[in-house]
């Protein structure tokens, strides 16, 4: 019973053993298969294992480094090893299950690192996260060894992009990255600079799948500068395109014809300097030069109507003549003009002592000018000129314009491009200064067509000055003719007389000195002075009333007398009456006081008096008084006798302290007892000279020396030359009016009645 | 439970823990990223990582905590249980599984630091810590030889003769 029972209970004891060890080998079991589990998983994520070989790996560590493939963890850098000869490193590299496809012979496998340079920043990610090693592109058959790229690929996720194949004879500044614009915007990239076999360079331009329309087998390219600097006549001009161009500059391409046809993949296209490099394109003209100084090719351009249409594209000595071949390219749209009827004219800059014409072509080069013709035929040969710039616009300006020819004695400062202006408007200019050949200067000028009318055969040229200063008393002229007037004066025509006829070609004209010389018109008249100081030909003015009337063209000495030949403006020959006189008027300072002061700055002048005699005369003698001006003015002649005064001509008459007349003349009487003073009282004095009056001398200094009182009396220490007054009686005891010729006597001094008297004497009495 | 369901839950944990201490200790419990530097580290890695790092006695305590205690518990287990019934060396064997009781916490002193190590080391692209499936064996492992060194009980170690009779 025990024993049963121990058995049963042993029995028992048993079964539960049994299973709980089964119940308890869960544990185990689950550990073995999460370890498999794991395990196992771990193995399936693993692709397969590929081998790259690098130049070198820089940051590249096994079991650190991962595979990148747009972006995603592909796969992790097993070993690093070096080959054999130590030449390479082979990098194993684990892929992961998903990426086992790039395995792949097609594969591009390359070390991103980070370039940081101006041009380019790339591989950021890698200065944080370490080198990385990427892959692009796969496909084709499996693979698992592969050379490695020494570069990063431009666009690591476009690798069809299409490419083309550019041709420069110089391609500076262009690097790998350069990018490349087709109008504004940016389409590709320089992907290789290299050296083809021919020894030229070349370009590999890589151009986005999604613009591949843009490129035709017309287009061209050409190069962006970095920066460009334009320096000429309109300033200082700074281009930049963009931050990334400015430090690599740019590749742009454009199609400037229209019929071109899709590109292939390949192709090779011309890459030029410039844009108008570009747009030149063309076809192929050859003019030839004997001499070729200055003409640059790429930048030497062709203008039609000074617009530029066309570029030289080389320039090179022909073998079997003694001429420069220049290739030309115009622009397809001009090319039409280029047929055997056309001219090409190399147009120089000229520079010289008279000053620098063609200043454009200074700063942009000489320039080949093409004149087209009509009815020309198809030609691709030229032969050129060249000329300076100086000829052609005189070349030009013969085919158009109205030439002239002005003589002159000499011509200070005029010379090539002075304007020629008619009324004020520039109507021409002067073409060539030189000498005729009697050695006088002449001038080549030329009207421009549209003003060729207002050129009459009797037109009258001058000169106009720079700048002219006309000043007098009360006014100061200042004239400055236009800034290019002021630089080198200006010549002016102008029509006095009715018209006649339009100027011929070629006309001769005289050229006068200034308007006023162009102004006088009749016939020279003559004048002789005792005494021509302070006259100069050309500047002297002739004036009447105050009014310029003529100029003085000449001064001569002839018989001991200076002869004066001007000439009198039209309008004024009545100044020509046989009677008319002359007197220069010159400033005259003397304690007196002053007279002529406008001459001081003027210049001296011939005060004109005409007569009034019918006949006129061209010969006249001229008078170089001062009084002139009171005998005209129909003043009262007096003479005053005296046995002895210091007064001299010159000295002035006072009544009541008031100047009224002057001292004309001083001489013996004619019996010779006397000394006769002739004074001429202003004609609005004159009613002031009684028959009565008392003249008196007045002049010095009067001392009186008395009791405790010493008195000076000066009428006036300012008159040396002696002054003389005269004194009227009261009413009653004046007596008429003094009449021209009638005599006084002058008294040494005054009596002191004399001074007391006040008479009250109207002027029309 | 009886005392030989015990003895075989703890035999079976044991067996467990020493499958489990295989990946635990080939598979890496974490990842660094430290400016872009990936490092992934298995236990005697982290180890080796701290000793280089100049952290010594850091590195001691985790080695001690992360190696040594669980080779010593896993060694100590199977001997133990391996002795299980016999009377040999009876009174070591008690003061092992002593020994074992108290040291076996601190073998999650590697599982705490990864924690903290993971929670606290998040600065973006700068660094990063990630914990890896290694921490799930190991973790798994502890857990295992914790259990079984605290279920399988001390006066097992004494043989209990069977009640063979009242």
């Amino acid at each position: 019973m025990t024993n049963q029972h121990e058995q049963h209970d042993h029995g028992v004891i048993s079964d539960s053993r049994k299973r709980s060890v089964a119940w308890v080998l869960i544990f185990p079991l689950i550990a073995a298969a999460a370890t498999a589990w794991f395990l196992w998983t771990d193995y399936k994520s693993m692709g397969p294992e590929i081998e790259i070989s690098f130049d070198e790996v820089p940051g590249i560590q096994a079991g650190k480094t991962p595979l990148v493939y747009r972006g995603v963890d592909a796969g992790m850098v097993s070993a690093v090893e070096l080959d054999k000869n130590l030449n390479k490193v082979l990098v194993k590299v684990r892929l992961k299950e998903f990426a086992a496809g790039l395995a792949s012979e097609e594969t591009d496998f390359w070390v991103e690192k980070p370039v940081i340079t101006l041009a380019e920043l790339t591989g950021l990610e890698s200065i944080i996260q370490g080198n990385s090693i990427r892959a692009r592109n796969p496909g084709g058959a499996p693979e698992t060894h592969f050379v490695g790229l020494s570069e990063p690929p431009l666009m690591p996720l476009l690798p069809g992009s299409f490419t083309v194949r550019l041709k420069g004879t110089q391609i500076p500044f262009l690097n790998r990255g350069t990018p490349v614009y087709h109008q504004g915007v940016k389409v590709g990239l320089v992907r290789e600079k290299l050296i083809d076999e021919n020894g030229t360079p070349e370009l590999r331009v890589m151009i986005e799948q999604a613009y591949r329309g843009t490129l035709r087998t017309t287009s061209r390219f050409w190069r962006l500068p970095a920066t460009s600097m334009k320096f000429g006549q309109h300033g200082f001009k700074l281009d930049v395109e963009g931050v990334d161009a400015l430090v690599q500059g740019a590749l742009a391409f454009d199609h400037f014809e229209r019929n071109g046809m899709e590109i292939s993949n390949e192709a090779l296209l011309e890459l030029s300097g410039t844009e108008f490099a570009a747009r030149s394109a063309g076809r192929l003209l050859t003019v030839s030069f004997d001499n070729a100084r200055g003409i640059t090719p790429g930048e030497t351009k062709v203008c039609y109507l000074g617009q530029p249409i066309g570029l030289v594209e080389s320039v090179q000595p022909s073998p079997s003549s003694g001429l420069i071949l220049a290739a030309v390219r115009l622009m397809p749209e001009y090319e039409h003009l280029a047929d055997t009827a056309a001219s090409f004219t190399l147009v120089r800059p000229h520079v010289s002592l008279q000053g620098v014409t063609g200043l454009d072509t200074l700063v942009t080069g000489v320039y080949i000018e093409l004149a087209p013709g009509t009815g020309g035929t198809h030609t691709d040969l030229f032969a050129g000129r060249s000329v300076t710039t100086e000829e052609w616009e005189r070349l030009q300006s013969e085919r158009q314009g109205l030439a002239f020819t002005l003589s002159a004695e000499n011509l200070p400062p005029i010379g090539k491009g002075t304007p020629v202006l008619y009324k004020g408007v520039v109507v021409g200019a002067i073409l060539e200064k030189k000498l005729d050949e009697r050695e006088k200067p002449i001038l080549n000028g030329i009207i421009r067509p549209e003003f060729r009318n207002a050129l009459d055969a009797d037109a009258r040229f001058w000169r106009v000055p720079a700048t002219s200063i006309k000043a007098g008393p009360g006014f100061l002229q200042f004239d400055v003719n236009g800034l290019q007037g002021l630089m080198q004066g200006a010549i002016a025509f102008d029509i006095f007389t009715p018209r006649t006829k339009t100027a011929a070609q070629n006309s001769q004209f005289a050229l006068y000195e200034d308007e006023a010389n162009a102004r006088a018109l009749s016939a020279p008249i003559k004048i002789r002075f005792v005494n021509g100081r302070g006259l100069s030909p050309g500047q002297t003015e002739l004036r009447y009333l105050g009014v310029p009337v003529g100029v003085v063209d000449a001064v001569e000495t002839a018989e001991g007398r200076v002869v004066v030949t001007s000439r009198l403006n039209q309008g004024y020959e009545f100044l020509r009456r046989e009677d008319s006189f002359f007197s220069i008027v010159r400033p005259n300072i003397s304690l007196q006081g002053i007279t002529g002061l406008e001459t001081l700055i003027s210049g001296v002048y011939i005060e004109c008096t005409p007569g009034s005699s019918k006949r006129l005369a061209d010969s006249f003698t001229g008078r170089s008084t001062i009084d002139a001006e009171e005998i005209l003015q129909s003043g009262l002649t007096l003479s005053l006798l005296s046995d002895a005064t210091p007064i001299n001509a010159g000295s002035s008459v006072y009544y009541r302290g008031i100047n009224v007349g002057r001292v004309t003349a001083k001489s013996l009487s004619s019996d010779g007892r006397q000394i006769m003073l002739t004074i001429v009282v202003e004609k609005k004095y004159r009613h002031l000279v009684r028959t009565n009056s008392k003249f008196w001398d007045s002049s010095g200094l009067k001392a009186s020396l008395g009791f405790l009182q010493f008195r000076i009396q000066t009428e006036s220490i300012m008159a040396p030359d002696g002054r003389i007054a005269f004194a009227t009686p009261d009413n009653s005891t004046m007596g008429a009016a003094a009449k021209s010729g009638d005599s006084f006597e002058l008294n040494h001094e005054s009596r002191p009645e004399w001074l007391k008297w006040n008479p009250s004497i109207p002027v029309g009495e | 439970m009886t005392d030989r369901v015990r003895y075989e839950l703890s035999k079976a944990l044991t067996a467990a823990g020493i499958i489990l201490y295989i990946p635990a200790n080939f598979l890496p419990v974490m990842t660094i990223t430290i400016t872009g530097q990936v490092e992934s580290l298995t236990v005697m890695g982290g180890v080796m990582e701290l000793y280089d790092t100049g952290l010594v006695p850091v590195a001691a305590v985790v080695f001690l905590a992360s190696v040594v205690v669980p080779v010593v518990k896993l060694v100590s287990l199977s001997w133990l249980l391996g002795l299980h019934g016999s009377d040999v060396a009876s009174s070591h064997r008690m003061n092992v599984h002593t020994f074992l009781i108290r040291i076996g916490t601190w073998a999650m002193i590697d599982i705490f630091l990864l924690s903290i190590l993971v929670a606290v080391g998040q600065l973006g692209i700068l660094a990063s810590v990630q914990a890896e499936v290694g921490a799930l064996f190991f973790g798994a492992m502890i857990i295992c030889t914790l259990y079984a060194a605290d279920i399988y009980k001390t006066h097992m170690i004494w043989p209990q003769p069977l009640p063979k009779s009242k």
